[in-house]
């Protein structure tokens, strides 16, 4: 029993000592020229390619607005084309391949009236908490799985 | 960058044990310093910084590409059953005595390599990135007694290898 336990440290002293002695490995003379090709082409990459953090400030103002905009006009769209009785003409203007979305527009819109807003609003607040619960149950599950591993 | 890029190198080399992946995260560890540049640059301790972010990087890549710990994961209780590991061989005095440094430092280096990774890892940890064993239990989620058992099965195989090769290696080098 001693004399394995004296080995074992014989063993650990050596390898102790043969670990210590080891340089740094030299690095492969490619890796600086990598790193410097990395970062040059980062620099004068293009703006928009590094990321919405990365944008200038009034790029970001700009792009939100629009976003806010685009966002406006296609509920304007939206609500043109499920009233459509209230402007006849319009109707006839469409082209017939799409008029099966005015009619889909004019169902969700006819339905939408009937509906108390009541409920549409209570609709609304259960899909946005159902959304939360399914991101909150997502997140932690990643946890647990990566805990676990 | 040249000042610290050996040991970046190194440390990822010695965890991951492939030189080209070794490369590829010391290029991100490097990339990773230049946004944080304004901080690092007056920083006394950039090169502790730029260490840590190698070991986790290549930590990170393991888990992430190679999942190889799965496969430990599933072999831990046959591990943990198994006995103490084959210490009888010939240990000379010094297990590279008479091999010249150059030859010694290319022996151990291989003999690292060849270790499987769930002896590398926790040994390259202790011995290189100086980790306790409560440390290296927490950043491999494995149990403390694992890594002692790991550890010193890992300076176990190393010496073997070591004593063999270094035997073979004095001898061609015409030592004693």
């Amino acid at each position: 029993m001693s004399t394995d336990r004296n080995r074992h440290d014989e063993i650990e002293r050596q390898v102790t000592r043969a670990l210590q002695e080891q340089p740094p490995r030299r690095a492969p003379s490619t890796l600086e020229r990598r790193v410097l090709a990395q970062i040059e082409a980062g620099a004068t990459a293009i703006g928009w390619r590094r990321g919405f953090a990365h944008w200038p400030v009034a790029a970001r103002v700009g792009f939100l607005a629009a976003s806010v905009g685009v966002v406006k006009v296609a509920l304007l769209v939206a609500m043109w084309l499920a009233t459509p009785l209230q402007s006849p003409a319009v109707s006839v203007q469409l082209p017939s391949q799409i008029t099966w979305l005015q009619t889909l527009f004019v169902a969700i819109g006819s339905a939408m009236h009937t509906v108390p807003s009541l409920w549409v609003h209570a609709a609304i607040a259960v899909l946005a908490m159902m959304y939360v619960a399914l991101f909150g149950i997502g997140a932690s599950a990643y946890r647990m799985v990566r805990a676990a591993h | 960058m040249r000042a610290y890029q050996d040991m970046v190198f190194s440390t990822a080399a010695r965890l991951v044990g492939d030189d080209r992946q070794a490369e590829d995260i010391a290029q991100e560890v490097f990339l990773k310093a230049y946004e944080n540049f304004g901080n690092l640059s007056t920083s006394a301790s950039a090169g502790g910084w730029l260490k840590t972010v190698a070991r986790n990087l290549s930590l990170n890549h393991i888990y992430r590409y190679r999942r190889r710990w799965r496969m430990f994961t599933e072999m831990r209780r046959e591990d943990s059953e198994e006995s103490e590991p084959d210490v009888e061989f010939a240990l000379p005095d010094d297990v590279l005595a008479g091999v010249d440094a150059d030859v010694r430092h290319t022996l151990v280096e291989e003999a690292l390599q060849r270790l499987p990774e769930r002896q590398r890892l926790p040994l390259v940890l202790y011995h290189f990135e100086e980790l306790s064993y409560e440390e290296i239990a927490q950043q491999l989620d494995v149990s403390l007694a694992k890594v002692k058992t790991d550890i010193f099965r890992a300076r176990a195989a190393l010496a073997k290898v070591l004593a063999e090769r270094g035997v073979t290696a004095a001898t061609s080098l015409g030592a004693p």
